[in-house]
């Protein structure tokens, strides 16, 4: 019974952390601009196609689709980055600190509550910039591209930004400083992508197929294609074990580093 | 019964020993004043106190709990208010407390009465709907203290609870320490503002890098340090270094000091010059002069005060080590 009672404890004070972490969120400038980096990426898109004639004829249709393909790996990126890099640091550089961890609940509560919190502000993010950007195209193009094709997309984007937000979190947490998270997370998007670079169309060309970036590329497509469902599938399972090292491996290193670790700062 | 008690408890980073293997020891419904100067160690023994530092060697026990071990239970039975803490901006102070009832396992209902509450103990409820972003410093301190005490914990951890304020501000806190006080909570309160601690803590502990020079019933203390009390005194008719010296030869006698202007400060021995030996001492002194041919143009002694009292123990351990009370 008081195991039960304790799980109960736990579950509601995560949510409990990730729900605030989240309604502050939406009190913050960087979310908006997320979503408006977003939204204009994908008006690039719509951009173009309305501009060159012979594009649009061949890809009006699946215009939808290549819109929100335009937020991999980069908008995502940003998006995962920008809004997860202050998911544990903000309690220290805020000096909120003290007063939230003098709660009785734990370490660990704290810090999954504070990934989930960041987790759903991304996932927020996200929803919107999809929904409008979806709408946008649909009414310019006047092609609907079905419902659900477009949530899986979504799914895939998410999954590439969690992807990004996961590490960002975790230097986050190590590092409790918000830019540090920042210029550590874009560096390692900007080597990735380098390392992709350097490797396509050379012996070492398997590497770029386990890069963190190409698969945030990879995943919204293969899901979110209607036209070769066989083929996406099948790179979905591809890619999936790579997404859930890059995911589950820093958050499972960091949540030890950070039970072991003083809360307060030196 | 004692609600914390630390043994031997120390914190390290590399080679600097913040606290020093301190021993404390806070009785339950006592408001303790944990003093000392800047960087003493008071915030982060009251840190590990809370389990936000682990403790490089001993333990503490708050109320049962070792913080280390059991933080969750100790927070159970504890309110911290930290020293200048931050709230999320965009929040009014009731919305901040509703968050913090609520993780502290209360149903939302219960919160937002708790809320309203504690609001009142601390005279906020005017302030209520405002964003914590326009409160002041008081109002964010008292803020603070509400936060803490939401939960209605035995212990009221308090840091610094009047640094910054404004006389005025200060006077409503230290009137909300003694209120909580009375209302049976255990306060420990970490300050380095003397007066606040004189006006109304019962029991005091002083940290002096990282050492913990004294500690127990401020009457007691005080009273100890009394013993040893000064008498000032003030001669005509003969040269005050001759009344210094013979007075010097008194058995109860500890010092004589010569001030400025001719008068003298007596030190005694053994005795608090306010009791019934006090008297008599000061009777044999005011003889002395009169049959040197002298008069005694005033005598006057002190209790010492807290601020004496703090100063003798921070210069002795810094002057001497471990002492108490150094060697004047």
């Amino acid at each position: 019974m008081s195991v039960l009672r304790n799980s109960y404890r736990v579950i509601r004070n995560t949510f409990l952390i990730g729900w605030y972490h989240l309604q502050d969120s939406f009190y913050k400038k960087r979310m908006y601009i997320c979503i408006a980096i977003l939204l204009a990426l994908m008006g690039m898109v719509y951009f173009i196609f309305m501009n060159v004639r012979l594009e649009r004829n061949i890809f009006a249709p699946m215009v939808v689709l290549l819109a929100l393909r335009s937020l991999a790996p980069l908008g995502v990126a940003l998006v995962g980055i920008f809004l997860a890099a202050d998911g544990i640091s903000e309690v220290y550089e805020k000096k909120q600190l003290d007063i939230l961890l003098s709660k009785p609940f734990g370490k660990m509560e704290f810090f999954f509550g504070r990934l989930l919190g960041s987790f759903g502000s991304v996932a927020i993010s996200l929803l919107i910039a999809v929904l409008i950007g979806s709408a946008v195209g649909w009414y310019v193009f006047g092609y609907p591209y079905s419902p659900i094709w477009i949530f899986l997309a979504y799914v895939g984007l998410l999954m590439g930004a969690i992807l990004f937000a996961s590490i960002t979190f975790c230097i986050s947490a190590i590092s409790r400083r918000t830019l540090i998270a920042v210029v550590m997370s874009l560096a390692f998007v900007v080597a990735s992508l380098t390392v992709g670079y350097l490797v396509v169309g050379t012996k070492l060309q398997s590497i770029f197929y386990k890069l963190p970036t190409t698969i945030a590329d990879v995943l919204p497509m293969a899901l979110g294609d209607p036209t070769r469902p066989p083929a996406s599938r099948a790179a979905y399972l591809k890619y999936l074990p790579y997404w859930e090292i890059y995911t589950l491996v820093p958050i499972l290193v960091t949540a030890i580093v950070f039970r072991l670790r003083d809360l307060a700062e030196d | 019964m004692n609600v914390i008690e630390t043994h031997e408890l120390t914190k390290r980073y590399g080679e600097f020993e913040a606290v020093k293997g301190i021993n404390l020891r806070v009785p339950s419904r006592s408001i303790y004043a944990f003093l000392g100067p800047n960087g003493a160690g008071k915030t982060t023994t009251i840190r590990m106190l809370t389990g936000m530092l682990v403790p490089t060697s001993g333990y503490a026990l708050v109320m049962g709990y070792n913080p280390e071990l059991e933080r969750e239970k100790v927070l159970e039975h504890i309110g911290y208010a930290p020293d200048d803490p931050g709230f999320p901006g965009h929040l009014t102070g009731m919305q901040v407390l509703v968050r913090c009832a609520r993780l502290s396992g209360m149903s939302r209902s219960d919160a937002k009465l708790a809320a309203k509450h504690v609001l009142e103990i601390v005279g906020l409820t005017e302030h209520a709907k405002k964003k914590t972003k326009h409160y002041s410093h008081g109002m964010r301190k008292r803020l603070c203290i509400a936060a803490a005490i939401i939960h209605n914990p035995e212990v009221v951890i308090l840091d610094e609870p009047t640094s910054g304020l404004d006389p005025e501000y200060a006077l409503r806190m230290r009137e909300l320490v003694r209120r909580l006080g009375k209302e049976g909570h255990t306060i420990f309160m970490s300050t380095h503002m003397l007066v606040e601690a004189e006006r109304v803590c019962t029991h005091l502990g002083v940290i002096v890098d990282g050492v913990l020079v004294a500690q127990g019933e401020k009457e007691n203390l005080l009273s100890r340090l009394a013993e040893e009390n000064t008498i000032r005194v003030k001669v005509s008719g003969i040269s005050p270094k001759l009344v210094q010296e013979k007075v010097s030869e008194l058995d109860f006698v500890k010092n004589v000091e010569l001030l400025d202007g001719g008068a003298l400060l007596i030190s005694l021995l053994g005795a608090n010059p306010n009791h019934r030996k006090g008297y008599e001492y000061r009777a044999r002194i005011s003889r002395l002069i009169h049959s040197m041919g002298g008069a005694v143009v005033s005598m006057s002694s002190r209790r010492l005060s807290l601020e004496d009292f703090y100063f003798r123990v921070v210069n002795g351990h810094r002057n001497g080590g471990k002492n108490e009370r150094p060697e004047e």
